[in-house]
């Protein structure tokens, strides 16, 4: 009888051998060949990109698309939103995996096999989990409709693609429950008393009759169930045959795997007549199928698209390390650097255009955007990808760049301040839920200007000055380097090469008064410890993040090669910083370069441990300060996810605690000094610094508790300049830990 | 348009000069060398009236040792077109006229219509080729120049005076001495450092005329005397003994 736990296939619309199928097949042919051919087209754009490889590692490649695009750990960062994603694309995936099954069965695996899966307890939970597929999804549909419609976040801009697409979604799964509910009204809960009779009689009719029954034509079933004794009484005819049909499948127990079919069914089944039902069935079907395949083709035309796009755009994603900017390749021969027109992006970088969901994450992380600046990175990467398609007819005629007339990319398409807004503080790439990569792109246009037109604000151009010059962007003589450690327990490693680590002390810790009582803090630290660290003095140089960041690449280049040969030429095996900036740059940018790897760490990952091990010993609390909120140097946190240990070492300092900034981690917000904005003026919107310390000020913190030389900058400035000096502090944790450890 | 630009190698503003203990120059070990920042005025505006013109060469002259090769291949970066070094040895030295009389002789029968330089060099700060070269090349000469118009044979320059502006218009072909805010010097791009690398830079060994003023001595400047805390008991205490010093000590109330 298991057989009868199933259904027909093309019920109502001439069954398994009826021209419907054949129309059906057609259609999606069709489709198929539609969908083929835009995505070849989108293909073609994109190879309209510079060459990138992006196909090694397959395996970490594919387990993304698990942990990205089937787990959706990303997107499940933020909770409405990302459940109800969840909710829809699994919703959906069961819909789409669900008809896939039936495909298989009747055109795979009954043809070249005569074998059938679909049907008994594998249909019921079937039945059952596409059912509550449906529920969710249009759910989900309903909630992302109030969300866009009407509470209306700024991040999100409403296009007609994105109505489309929730009304054509919406429509499929009603009209799929409308379908469902009338097959079912029709068949399992049928009020017909003849297909209760007919299920009576079909049961006497044995297994092997049963088996067969759904495969065979009109004529066939007649021909054959009147040979079968069940059916001597109630002989079949061309106008009972429906009746064979849909007594077969008269069951109340599987209307119940069905709940929501089953509520619909008993709807239709009391407000209309069979014949109606029917007739209503046959429309709605075809409404149906014509809105997936609307369905199908419009993943390739609109906001649908990113469901393919953004699974390639992970299965591509970047696997280097994320702080570190891609590298210019043979810069001695190369003709131009960066980017000046869309189509000099790599295929990747073109890719993400198309990839974007519009879900305006990264925007609302962004501090630029937040500040009021005209940069949003959402905005970078679908102006971009306008700019592309806008370029791309004319690309396909081999028209030359220059002559293509089109918006300018950096200038017009987006705008120049927007480029220099960027603090390249990760927030957008980190937030992406379909891992695009929206600062190499800005990084890109900076090359340009930087690299080929020598353009940029005076007050960079000065620093790049002073980072040729001097080795620094302060501008202070390269001599003077080693000046502030001068009678502190370190030597230079011209003096004494034996040491277990290189102090990388950086240019803040060389330079800024402030900063260098940190480096101080950290050598007494490092001599209590027991820990030998040796630096370079005047023969250490910038580390070159600010110039790479900045766009000059080239700058960038020279000064990480003097520092390796330097490092090289004393053996150099571990290194440690203060600075997060050096930190990254040393750590995920000097490997680039020839001979450029060293085992780097930075202080919070080297102090945590030597508190562990018993050797830093924090006594006391200090100053009286009893709550520290951690601020998250963006180049510590995102770029190297540095988030626990900084909190960790303040913890460990007796009656200390850590509180919070509402931005926090891998969403906190950057202190406005990263990628080299720390060298330029900033005269656009509201300043980030003021922005960030105001955070801290609603929450009544008094102390923060920084781990890099800019934040520290930065947020000090914040402090004094919304006069807050007398009641609020900013305190780096080396300073912290050495006060603890009660070291004058 | 074709101009020259005479550029000398010196000291980076930022670097630490030590004179030799025998007080016959200064320590060049660990120093930095760069474009003389006044010449550098003059490289850009020779660039600019080049770009204006839509044509023409700028040619950079130097004298110095084997090192400034750096500064004019730095000068070629930015979009001259080709280096003449007339060099000599490191520690080689003659005074202001014997440099003009080799720079003139290079300089002489090219037909440029300018001739920029710095209105002084930031090491000696002596100030005087640019008059002595258009002495010995026979021509006019405008100096301390915060902006020039060329207009045909004639340029109308803006030079700075004591409490305002002086305007000056000079037949060309003239010298030209560049001051601050003549320009923006650009900053050189990476095509053009790559380019600067391959573009002709003569070097000429040159013997300069016995000088006929010469540097005796050279000193450091006398050192700072530290300061000192004032240290009292409070304020009031801190304050009294700030006047006692002032008054008894450094004798200035
Ligand atoms: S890196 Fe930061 S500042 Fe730059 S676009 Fe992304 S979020 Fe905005
Ligand atoms: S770039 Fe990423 S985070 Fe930004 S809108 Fe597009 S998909 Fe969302």
């Amino acid at each position: 009888m298991d057989y009868q736990i199933s259904r027909e296939v093309f019920f109502n619309l001439g069954g398994p051998h009826g021209v419907p199928r054949l129309i059906v097949y057609a259609i999606a042919l069709l489709v198929m060949a539609a969908f083929i051919y835009f995505l070849v087209k989108k293909i073609k754009v994109w190879r309209l990109g510079q060459p990138e490889k992006r196909t090694d590692k397959i395996v970490t490649r594919l387990w993304g698309i698990v942990e990205f695009v089937f787990l959706q750990i990303r997107i499940l960062k933020e909770k409405l939103p990302g459940i109800t994603h969840l909710f829809l694309f699994w919703g959906f995936g069961v819909l789409f995996v669900g008809t896939a099954l039936i495909v298989i069965q009747e055109d795979f695996t009954l043809l070249l096999f005569d074998a059938r899966f679909w049907y008994g307890a594998f249909y019921k939970w079937y039945s059952l989990a596409l059912d509550l597929a449906g529920l969710f999804a249009l759910i989900a549909v309903i909630v992302f409709a109030v969300i866009r419609y009407i509470v209306k976040p700024e991040r999100l801009d409403n296009k007609p693609t994105d109505a489309i697409s929730l009304i054509l979604i919406f429509l499929i799964l009603i009209s799929g429950f409308i379908n469902e509910g009338l097959r079912m009204a029709a068949t399992e809960v049928s009020t017909n008393p003849k297909v209760a009779a007919m299920s009576e009689v079909l049961a006497g009719a044995g297994d092997e009759f049963l088996r067969e029954m759904p495969e065979l034509t009109d004529e066939q079933l007649i021909s054959k169930a009147n040979e079968n004794p069940a059916f001597t009484d109630t002989p079949i005819t061309e106008e009972n045959v429906y009746l064979v049909r849909n007594g077969y499948y008269y069951d109340n127990n599987l209307a119940m795997w069905s709940p929501v079919g089953l509520t619909l069914a008993r709807a239709f089944n009391s407000t209309m007549s069979e014949g109606g039902i029917l007739t209503f069935h046959k429309i709605n079907w075809w409404i149906h199928l014509l809105l997936a395949m609307t369905f199908v083709v419009y993943l390739m035309l609109g906001k649908l698209m990113h469901i393919i796009t953004s699974s390639l755009n992970v299965f591509f994603r970047k696997l280097e390390p994320k702080g570190a900017l891609k590298p210019i390749e043979d810069m001695e021969n190369a003709e131009s650097y960066g980017v000046a027109y869309s189509e000099q992006f790599t295929w990747k970088l073109l890719m993400d255009g198309d990839a974007c969901t519009h879900c305006g994450r990264c925007q609302d992380n962004c501090p630029a955007w937040l500040s009021d600046k005209p940069l949003s990175p959402k905005k970078i990467v679908n102006d971009t990808n306008d700019n592309l398609y806008e370029r791309a007819p004319q690309l396909f005629k081999k028209v030359a760049s220059e002559e293509i007339e089109s918006k300018a990319l950096i200038g017009e398409a987006n705008e120049l301040d927007a480029v220099w807004s960027c603090t390249t503080c990760l927030a957008c790439v980190e937030n992406c839920p379909v891992m695009i990569d929206q600062v190499q792109k800005i990084n890109e246009m900076r090359r340009y200007k930087v690299l080929m037109e020598g353009e940029m604000s005076k007050e960079l151009t000065a620093a790049m000055q002073n980072m040729e010059k001097n080795s620094n962007p302060y501008g202070f003589g390269f001599h003077e380097r080693g000046n502030w450690a001068e009678g502190l327990p370190i030597k230079t490693l011209a003096e004494d090469p034996d040491v277990e680590y290189l102090y990388y002390v950086g240019c803040a810790g060389s330079f800024d008064d402030r900063y260098k009582k940190v480096a101080t803090a950290f050598v007494k630290i490092m001599a209590q410890a027991g820990v030998k660290v040796g630096m370079l003095g005047q023969e250490e140089g910038c580390c070159g993040d600010s110039a790479r960041r900045a766009g000059n690449e080239y700058l960038f280049a020279t000064l990480a090669q003097t520092n390796i040969e330097t490092f090289k030429s004393y053996n150099v095996k571990k290194i440690v910083t203060t600075c997060p900036h050096g930190y990254n740059c040393l750590k995920n940018e000097y490997p680039q370069l020839e001979g450029g790897k060293f085992e780097v760490y930075h202080f919070t990952e080297l102090v945590l441990d030597l508190i562990k091990k018993g050797r830093i010993k924090l006594n006391k609390s200090v100053d009286g300060i009893k709550e520290v909120a951690y601020h998250d140097s963006c180049f510590l946190g995102r770029y190297n996810d540095l988030y626990n240990q900084p909190r960790e070492i303040i913890k460990s300092i007796p009656g200390t605690k850590v509180v919070e900034f509402t931005r926090n981690k891998s969403k906190s917000y950057c202190c406005g000094a990263g990628g080299a904005r720390m060298w330029m003026e900033e005269t656009i919107g509201k300043r980030i610094n003021h922005v960030r310390t105001q955070d801290a000020i609603d929450k009544e913190y008094k102390t923060i508790g920084t781990a890099c030389p800019f934040c520290l900058t930065m947020l000090s400035d914040g402090i004094k300049e919304l006069g807050k000096e007398e009641s609020m502090q900013t305190i780096d944790i080396l300073e912290m830990v050495m006060k603890s450890m009660d070291i004058k | 348009m074709n101009s020259a630009v005479i550029l000398k190698q010196v000291p980076d503003t930022e670097a630490l000069i030590k004179v030799k203990p025998d007080g016959t120059g200064i320590v060049k070990e660990g120093v930095k060398f760069v474009i003389n920042p006044y010449d550098e005025f003059g490289v850009e505006e020779a660039l600019k009236k080049k770009e204006a013109a839509g044509s023409g060469e700028v040619t950079i002259v130097s004298i110095g040792p084997d090192r400034s090769v750096e500064s004019i291949r730095t000068a070629l970066a930015m979009g001259a077109d080709k280096g003449v070094l007339l060099k000599i040895g490191e520690d080689e030295y003659s005074d202001a006229l014997a440099t003009a009389k080799a720079l003139a002789e290079e300089l002489k029968g090219k037909d440029y219509k300018i001739i920029f330089c710095g209105k002084q060099a930031i090491d000696d700060d002596m100030a005087q080729i640019g008059p002595m070269v258009a002495e010995l090349m026979g021509l006019p000469c405008v100096t301390v120049v915060t902006k020039v118009d060329v207009s045909g044979d004639k340029a109308v320059c803006s030079r700075e005076i004591e409490g305002g502006k002086e305007i000056v218009e000079v037949a060309l072909p003239a010298v030209i001495s560049c001051q601050k805010g003549l320009n923006e010097p650009r900053y050189a791009s990476l095509p053009g450092i790559m380019k600067a690398k391959k573009k002709p830079l003569d070097i000429k060994d040159t013997k300069l005329d016995a000088p006929k003023a010469t540097i005796d001595k050279w000193e450091n400047p006398p050192q700072r005397a530290a300061g000192r805390i004032i240290e009292g008991d409070d304020a009031a205490a801190k304050a009294a003994a700030l006047v006692k010093a002032l008054r008894q000590e450094a004798k200035v109330i």
